[in-house]
């Protein structure tokens, strides 16, 4: 018994009302069958109000929304993507297609950062390594914060974009 | 004064309608084996398969060596052709469009909400985690590369993922010039709203104008739908899969059985989840449809056999769930359980579905005998089923943390079940389901 009573709260309204409805269909088909129609009206009523309910909220972030008419896909995608758009693709990307530039290292970013790097550098593979790393043998070129001092010293530098640096190192 | 993002696409964006429309139209000659649908509801449907069937003709194009823009020309003139050479079959099908006040009100308020979601859609570029991850980043790539270069898709994530997404921004991006991913974006949605507009007029041709006015909004209103349609998942797959297999369910409904499972095989050319939805509804068509046999055959092998083939040639990791050899000793029964209550809870989640679950599962229970009998309804419910039940399998064995995986994956894949399941609820609830199917219909006379 103790079982059929956890059946309550687990199933809850939404799938006992389903069960009632069924059972109720099967056997007051004739006589009650007005009855059974309406069992279905609260849910219509539901039904009705989550719709009202969701269109409001679409309705409230009108304002936010409409202003952003004005603006052009650059400024809507900086807004989201920062300045990796601009780094990477316009400054960056045209470097490494001017050079030919197979493989690139990024030191110490985030993820986001390295799948944009990965998205906007693209045919070049993009690799991130923790700052005290190496670099490996096939990657002469990296991607440092101008702030890596010891890095921009001991490189060749190629490009500087918002605080980036594109350098050219040593070989092993 | 002009809208600037309108000003940026050009031409670019109603040429790509174009493109789809034209090719549409000559796939649905093919398939279409009756049709009461009006001429609007004929271009609609049109335009949402030419974007399956040219993006799937660009893959194959690709594989013969073709660059994207002549392969696009070419699939294009091809498309124009056969549309020329079938006007009179196609023209013949279409029916003048015929609306009482009250089913324009209803066009009406939805296009409104399809401008404001619109807006919404175009107000940002793709920023969900999947987007920046692969989905955008494989449209960059195929552009760039302008082929179907595997080897560098394999610098992203999820290589095995079929290239519908992908194709479609990757031919914006090629018609624009550069990577707009809002751009892209608007085409998603674009799709995505024509997918919805098809149910509306399917309904309003089915139903009394106030049930098929519930019965739209009703989908409208799934929060987690209009999430995929316009907000942060715009720009993922995963919403096409729901919106084929919804339309896919809509035409067998209705009797066009090869036009609709022509859309469940085009499921797994969207995503890889949709190759068992597509396999399970092809084996049981197969089963219960011998006159089918042979078209499912031949449509299988143009469909669903290129990409899968191609990436097993390539070599590509394609366990992406999980290995066999990485599954590990565990309570196999709580696990599955526990995968069951994740469903049951997803489908009663009111804030992102509304009662769309509800009124399924209310449909299939009052009708239970008519499930089993219809061939149609017992077809596409054992094939939701079936995707049901694999996901509870992969949720069941998954290597992740079953409890996060759950959380993240539950809903979207939900949303690839609940537009048929809707299809099908709303057929179980209408007038055409008690004169009984077109398949009985046919066979008594």
């Amino acid at each position: 018994m103790h079982k059929i009573a956890a059946l309550l709260p687990l199933l809850g309204w939404f799938y006992f009302s389903i069960v009632g409805l069924a059972l109720g269909s099967a056997f007051f088909k004739k006589k009650y069958s007005f009855f059974v129609k309406m069992l279905w009206i609260p849910f219509i009523c539901i039904s009705c109000v989550g719709i009202v309910q969701i269109n409001y909220f679409e309705i409230l972030n009108l304002p936010k929304i409409l202003p952003t008419l004005k603006d052009a896909s650059t400024s809507k995608i900086d807004h989201y993507v920062g300045s990796y758009r601009t780094q990477y693709l316009q400054d960056f990307f045209s470097v490494i297609q001017q050079r030919n530039i197979h493989y690139v290292s990024l030191l110490d970013v985030d993820s986001r950062e390295l799948h944009y790097a990965r998205m906007y550098l693209y045919p070049a593979i993009v690799n991130s390594i923790p700052s005290q790393e190496k670099l490996p043998k096939e990657h002469k070129f990296v991607i440092v914060g101008l702030e890596k001092s010891e890095w921009i010293v001991a490189g060749r530098l190629l490009k500087v974009s918002q605080g980036k640096a594109l350098l050219e190192m040593e070989g092993e | 004064m002009m809208i600037p993002f309108i000003q940026e696409m050009g031409f670019s964006f109603p040429f790509l309608l174009f493109v789809y429309l034209i090719v549409g139209l000559s796939t649905h000659a093919l398939f279409i084996q009756h049709s009461k649908m009006s001429l609007w509801e004929h271009l609609l449907s049109s335009l949402f398969l030419g974007t399956a069937v040219v993006t799937l003709s660009q893959f194959l194009f690709s594989l013969l060596g073709f660059k994207m823009a002549p392969a696009l020309l070419r699939i294009f003139l091809l498309g124009l052709l056969f549309f020329w050479t079938n006007r009179k079959k196609i023209f013949l099908l279409w029916r003048p469009y015929q609306t009482s006040g009250f089913q324009l009100l209803i066009w009406v308020v939805l296009g409104i909400q399809l401008l404001l979601l619109g807006v919404k859609a175009v107000s940002a570029p793709t920023y969900t985690w999947d987007s920046i991850a692969f989905w955008t980043p494989k449209m960059i790539a195929i552009w760039r590369d302008g082929y179907v270069n595997i080897e560098g898709l394999k610098n992203f994530n999820h290589p095995e993922y079929p290239l519908y997404v992908p194709l479609l921004g990757a031919t914006q991006f090629l018609l624009q010039g550069w990577p707009n991913d809002v751009a892209a974006k608007a085409l998603f949605f674009v799709i995505a709203s024509v997918g919805v507009c098809i149910f509306a007029a399917w309904s309003m041709r089915h139903f009394p104008p106030l049930k098929a006015a519930f019965w739209i909004t009703l989908l409208g209103s799934a929060f987690i739908l209009r999430d995929h349609l316009a907000g942060e998942y715009a720009g993922t797959a995963d919403i096409f899969v729901g919106l084929f297999a919804m339309v896919g369910a809509l035409r067998i409904l209705e009797g066009n059985w090869k036009l609709g499972i022509v859309h469940f095989l085009f499921l797994a050319w969207i995503k890889s989840e949709g190759l068992v939805f597509a396999a399970s509804l092809a084996s049981l068509s197969f089963l219960f449809m011998p006159s089918l046999r042979r078209f499912l055959i031949g449509a299988g092998a143009l469909i669903l056999a290129p990409w899968n083939i191609f990436i097993r040639t390539q070599h590509v990791d394609t366990s992406q769930y999980f290995k066999f050899g990485e599954i590990y000793a565990r309570p196999w029964l709580q696990y599955a359980i526990y995968a069951i209550h994740a469903f049951r809870e997803e489908f009663r989640q009111l804030n992102k579905w509304n009662l769309l679950f509800w009124w399924t599962g209310a449909a299939v229970f009052t009708h239970l005998r008519k499930c089993f009998r219809v061939v149609e309804v017992r077809v596409l419910l054992f094939s939701v089923l079936t995707q049901l039940i694999m996901y509870i399998v992969i949720f069941t064995v998954t290597p992740e943390e079953q409890a996060s995986f759950i959380a993240a994956a539950v809903s979207r894949l939900s949303l690839h079940l609940a537009p048929a399941m809707l299809a099908v609820a709303t057929w179980l609830f209408s007038k055409n389901m008690q004169e009984g199917s077109y398949e009985i219909k046919i066979k008594a006379s």
